[in-house]
C-alpha cells in the first residue's frame, strides 16, 4: 500500500509541477521535498506495519491488488523505491540552480513514477513493459540529436528478451523436461540486461548520449534508469533463481564485466569531451558492477548495493560539477570555481579512486577478485587508471575560468561543495553506507 | 462496427500470402527512399497489412484498435515529416538534393540517391534472413506466413535504426522492429494489457522520435 501511496503522490507533484513550470524554481524545489520525503518515509516506515483505511485495516507493505495487477512492496522493492526517491531528490535540488529546462522536474516525476511503478509492480513482464514506456519517456528530458535515439534504440530491442522469456517460462512450467527452454529463456533476458545496461558490445549508446545532452538530464538516466533495471535485473534472479545457477554465468558475466570495464577505461583516455568521460566513466563502473554480481552470494550482493550507491553519488557529483563550468553545450548559468573540482571529485569517484566514495566498494570488489584472479584486478585497475588519465587530459579545459559569463550564486557554489564533500567524505568514513 | 470488422476478417482469411507481398514493397518503400512522403505511405502500408496478417492471430477487435493506434502513429510522423523540412535528407550534411524548403519536383523522383545501392541489398538480405530464418526457426504459434512478416518486419527494422542519421529515421526503424515483435507476441501473450501497454509503448516511441527530430531542427 506504501508504495502505492507513493507512487499516487509523485504522480500527483508531477502533475502539478507541470503547471507550475513557469517557475522552475519552485517546481524544482517541491519535487525534491517530495522525493525527500518518500524516500526517507519507504526508508523508515516498517513494512510489516499496518494503518486503519475507512475502517480496514491495511499493511505498508506486501503485496496488493491494482489494476487487476499485483503490486508487491517487499524488502527489495523498499531499497530500490529509496534509492529511486533519493537521487530523485538529489537531482532536482541540484537542478533547482544548474538545470536551464522548464521540464525537468515534471518530466524528471514522471519518469520516478513509472520506474517506481515498475520496480513493484508483478509479474516482472509488466515491469518490463512499464520500463519501456519510462524510457520513452525520459527522452522528454534530451535536447534532440542521435543520441538520445540510439539510447532509445537499445532500450527497445531489449524488449523483446524478458517478454518472450516469460511466455517459455510458462510452457516450461506445463513441460518441466524441456530445459532447452530455460536456456533460451536465459539467453534472451541476459542479451536483453547486457542491451539496457550498456556491455561491450552493446555500449555505443552510453557515451553518444552524454557526449552532447545536459549532464543533468543524463545523471538522471544513468542513476535512475539506469539504477531501475539494476534493481529488476536482481529480481529477475530473486524470481528465477536458476538463472544465477547456470555453470556458465559466472564466467560470462566475469568475461562481459572485465570487457566493459577495459573498453570504457581505453576509450576514457580519449578527449573525447567532457560528456564522454562521464559515459565511459559509467562504462567502467557498469563493468565493475556486472563483476560483483558475478560473484553472487551475499557479499556480492552487498558489494552490489553498495556499488549502486556510490556509483549514484559520483554520478551525480560528476554532473552537477559539468553543469556549473558549462562544460557541456547549452549552459546557461554562471561560472563556478567548485565546478572543476566537482567534475573531477565525481570522476575519481566513478574510477574507484582512494580516497572517494566510489573507491570504498570498488576495494571490497579487488579483495574479492584477488586472491583467484589477480590478473584480473590488474586489467580492472589499469582500466580504471585510464579513466584518471583522460581526467588529466580534460582538467585544463575547466580549470581556465571563463570570464565572460558571470558569477555563480552562492547556492550553486554551496550544493557543488556539499556533493564534492560527500564524495570525499564518505570514502573516509564508509560505515555510514556498507558497514552499518 | 460489425461490418469492418467482417471486412477485415475477409481480407485475412484471402490476403495472407498478398499482404506479405505488399509488405515486402511497404518495406522497401520505407528503406530506399528518402523522401519524407514515401516513407509515410510505406509506413501505413505497413502499419494496414500488419493488421491484416494480426487478424490471423487475434481477435479482430483487438486488431482494430491495433489499426487505430497505428494511424495515430502514421499522424504524427506525418506532422513531424512535414515540421522537420519533408526530408530526412534535409538534415544531413551530405544529403541530397532536396534542402529544407525547397519546392517539390517530380524529376528529383528519378535521380537516385548514392546509397540507393546499399539500401537494395539490405532489403534483399532482409528478405533472405527471413525467409531462411522462418525456415530454419519457424516462431511458434504463428502460421508461417505471419512469421515470415515477423522476421522481415524486425531485420528491416533493425537496418532501418542502424542505418538512420537522424533521430525520424532511427524512430520509422523501431516502430517498424516493434511492429514485427507484437506481430508475434500477439499469438504468445493474448492478454489485452500486455496489447495495450505495447501499443502506448509505440506512441511514446512516436513522440520521442518527434521530439528528438524537432528539437534537433531548432
Amino acid at each position: 500500500m506504501l508504495a502505492l501511496i507513493g507512487i499516487g503522490l509523485l504522480l500527483l507533484t508531477a502533475v502539478l509541477t507541470y503547471f507550475l513550470r513557469r517557475w522552475r524554481r519552485v517546481s524544482l524545489l517541491l519535487a525534491a521535498i517530495v522525493c525527500a520525503a518518500l524516500g526517507l518515509g519507504i526508508a523508515l516506515i516498517p513494512l510489516e506495519g499496518t494503518f486503519s483505511f475507512r475502517g480496514q485495516e491495511m499493511a505498508f507493505g506486501g503485496a496488493v491488488t491494482f489494476l487487476g495487477r499485483s503490486v508487491v512492496l517487499g524488502p527489495g522493492a523498499q531499497v530500490g523505491l529509496t534509492f529511486l526517491f533519493l537521487s530523485g531528490a538529489a537531482l532536482f535540488l541540484l537542478a533547482w540552480p544548474l538545470e536551464s529546462g522548464d521540464l525537468y522536474a515534471p518530466v524528471g516525476s514522471g519518469v520516478l513514477v513509472l520506474l517506481a511503478a515498475a520496480l513493484v509492480v508483478r509479474p516482472l513482464v509488466y515491469a518490463v513493459l512499464i520500463l519501456e514506456l519510462a524510457v520513452a519517456f525520459s527522452v522528454l528530458l534530451l535536447r534532440g540529436g542521435m543520441g538520445g535515439a540510439r539510447y532509445l534504440t537499445f532500450f527497445v530491442l531489449a524488449l523483446p528478451g524478458p517478454l518472450v522469456a516469460h511466455w517459455l517460462l510458462d510452457m516450461y512450467a506445463l513441460t518441466p523436461d524441456q530445459t532447452g527452454l530455460l536456456n533460451t529463456a536465459s539467453l534472451l533476458i541476459g542479451f536483453s540486461f547486457a542491451l539496457m545496461l550498456g556491455l561491450v558490445p552493446f555500449h555505443p549508446w552510453v557515451p553518444a548520449l552524454a557526449r552532447r545532452e545536459s549532464p543533468l538530464s543524463v545523471a538522471l538516466i544513468f542513476s535512475a534508469v539506469g539504477g531501475t533495471v539494476w534493481f529488476l535485473l536482481l529480481d529477475y534472479l530473486q524470481t528465477y533463481p536458476w538463472l544465477g545457477r547456470s555453470p556458465y554465468w559466472s564466467s560470462a558475466l566475469t568475461a562481459l564485466g572485465v570487457g566493459t570495464v577495459v573498453v570504457g577505461g581505453l576509450l576514457g583516455t580519449t578527449r573525447r569531451g567532457w560528456g564522454a568521460l562521464l559515459g565511459y566513466a559509467v562504462m567502467v563502473d557498469t563493468g565493475m558492477l556486472v563483476l560483483a554480481l558475478g560473484r553472487g552470494g551475499a557479499v556480492g550482493m552487498e558489494l552490489e548495493r553498495a556499488m549502486m550507491l556510490t556509483r549514484a553519488w559520483g554520478v551525480l557529483t560528476m554532473a552537477a560539477g559539468l553543469s556549473a563550468v558549462g562544460a557541456t553545450e547549452g549552459a546557461e548559468h554562471g561560472r563556478s570555481p567548485w565546478g572543476a573540482v566537482a567534475a573531477a571529485a565525481g570522476l575519481l569517484s566513478l574510477a574507484g579512486f582512494p580516497p572517494t566514495v566510489g573507491f570504498v566498494s570498488r576495494w571490497g570488489l579487488y579483495r574479492l577478485l584477488f586472491p583467484e584472479q589477480p590478473l584480473t584486478v590488474l586489467a580492472l585497475l589499469l582500466a580504471s587508471a585510464g579513466l584518471v588519465v583522460g581526467l588529466l587530459r580534460m582538467l585544463p579545459h575547466i580549470l581556465v575560468p571563463d570570464l565572460s559569463r558571470p558569477r555563480a550564486s552562492l547556492a550553486v557554489d554551496l550544493l557543488l561543495l556539499l556533493a564534492t564533500v560527500g564524495a570525499i567524505g564518505l570514502g573516509v568514513f564508509p560505515q555510514f553506507l556498507i558497514y552499518r | 462496427m460489425g461490418t469492418f470488422l467482417e471486412w477485415v476478417e475477409r481480407i485475412s482469411a484471402l490476403a495472407a500470402p498478398p499482404a506479405v507481398v505488399v509488405l515486402v514493397v511497404a518495406l522497401g518503400l520505407v528503406l530506399m527512399t528518402r523522401r519524407w512522403l514515401f516513407r509515410l505511405v510505406g509506413m501505413a502500408l505497413t502499419y494496414f497489412f500488419v493488421g491484416v496478417l494480426h487478424t490471423q492471430v487475434i481477435r479482430p477487435e483487438v486488431v482494430l484498435v491495433k489499426l487505430l493506434i497505428g494511424a495515430v502513429v502514421c499522424l504524427a510522423l506525418g506532422v513531424t515529416g512535414q515540421a522537420a523540412g519533408g526530408s530526412e535528407a534535409a538534415n544531413v550534411s551530405n544529403g541530397g538534393d532536396q534542402e529544407k524548403g525547397t519546392r517539390f519536383r517530380w524529376r528529383n523522383l528519378l535521380r537516385w540517391r548514392e546509397d540507393v545501392p546499399l539500401r537494395i541489398g539490405a532489403l534483399l538480405a532482409a528478405l533472405l534472413i527471413a525467409y531462411a530464418g522462418s525456415l530454419r526457426f519457424p516462431l511458434p504459434q504463428v502460421p508461417f506466413l505471419v512469421g515470415l512478416a515477423c522476421y522481415l518486419l524486425a531485420v528491416v527494422g533493425l537496418f532501418l535504426a542502424g542505418m538512420a542519421e537522424t533521430p525520424l529515421g532511427a524512430g520509422l526503424g523501431l516502430l517498424v522492429f516493434l511492429n514485427g515483435f507484437d506481430l508475434f507476441f500477439g499469438a504468445l501473450e493474448p492478454s489485452l494489457v500486455v496489447a495495450g501497454l505495447l501499443g502506448l509503448i509505440q506512441f511514446l516511441v512516436t513522440f520521442a522520435a518527434a521530439y528528438l527530430t524537432l528539437a534537433r531542427a531548432e
